[in-house]
């Protein structure tokens, strides 16, 4: 398994936690709050600290990114961006047909849903390089 | 449409040349070992200049080690 497929497990199991965890709040479960609140900070010191863990590099001598890697790095940005992109749309766009157009919503709902878009980014990409590299570590190694 | 493959000899030729390995192969051409995994297992199809470098590791012509293979013959 490749730095990349470690990262992308890590991103995939923070971002899946997350998730489940931003719905048992948003459907006000009891005792997830802090649950959530606790996970999502531990997230933010988790991305900061991946690229020390995941992306040093290991020698001087040995290749540690090639042209291949680049390729399934720009293919699952692509994933990620069209991803996000979708559920901002939808989130855009959905609730007035679903209430009445003139109806208000709650400014701290804006924040959350950025905070929600980087979460289903961090998943969509992370799933974009799993699905490329394999979800396996030897990757059809012989 | 016609539907095409590259094929390749990478690994008959690492063999040729002294039972090379994966990764001594992937540090003289300068990629990663997987990637060499990806282009045998006919995975990965590489830039032009790696495939080169390939080749002239092994020192035959690039045909020799990639072939482009047409499912339509009357195209070629």
């Amino acid at each position: 398994m490749n730095r990349a497929q470690k990262s992308a497990w890590f991103g995939l199991t923070m971002s899946t936690l997350l998730l489940i965890f931003f719905v048992t709040r948003v459907f006000a479960l009891p005792r997830a709050s802090l649950l959530f609140n606790l996970l999502r900070f531990s997230t933010a010191i988790g991305f900061i600290v991946l690229p020390i863990i995941f992306l040093r590099k290991t020698g001087q001598d040995k290749v540690n990114i090639d042209e291949r890697d680049n390729c399934v790095s720009r293919k699952a940005l692509i994933a990620a961006f069209s991803s996000t992109a979708a559920i901002l749309i939808g989130a855009c766009m959905i609730p007035p047909f679903i209430d009445r157009p003139t109806t208000s919503i709650p400014v701290l709902l804006l924040p959350a849903l950025l905070y929600s878009l980087f979460v289903v980014f961090i998943l969509a990409y992370s799933v974009a390089i799993l699905v490329q590299y394999g979800w396996r570590g030897k990757d059809g190694e012989k | 449409m016609e539907k095409s493959e590259l094929k390749n000899q990478v690994r008959r030729l690492r063999f040729d040349n002294g039972e090379m390995t994966q990764q001594q192969l992937a540090e003289r051409v300068g990629v990663t070992r997987q990637t060499i995994i990806a282009i045998e297992a006919g995975k990965y199809a590489p830039s032009l200049p790696l495939a080169f470098r390939i080749a002239q590791t092994f020192d035959v012509p690039i045909e020799q080690v990639f072939q482009y293979e047409y499912e339509d013959k009357e195209i070629r």
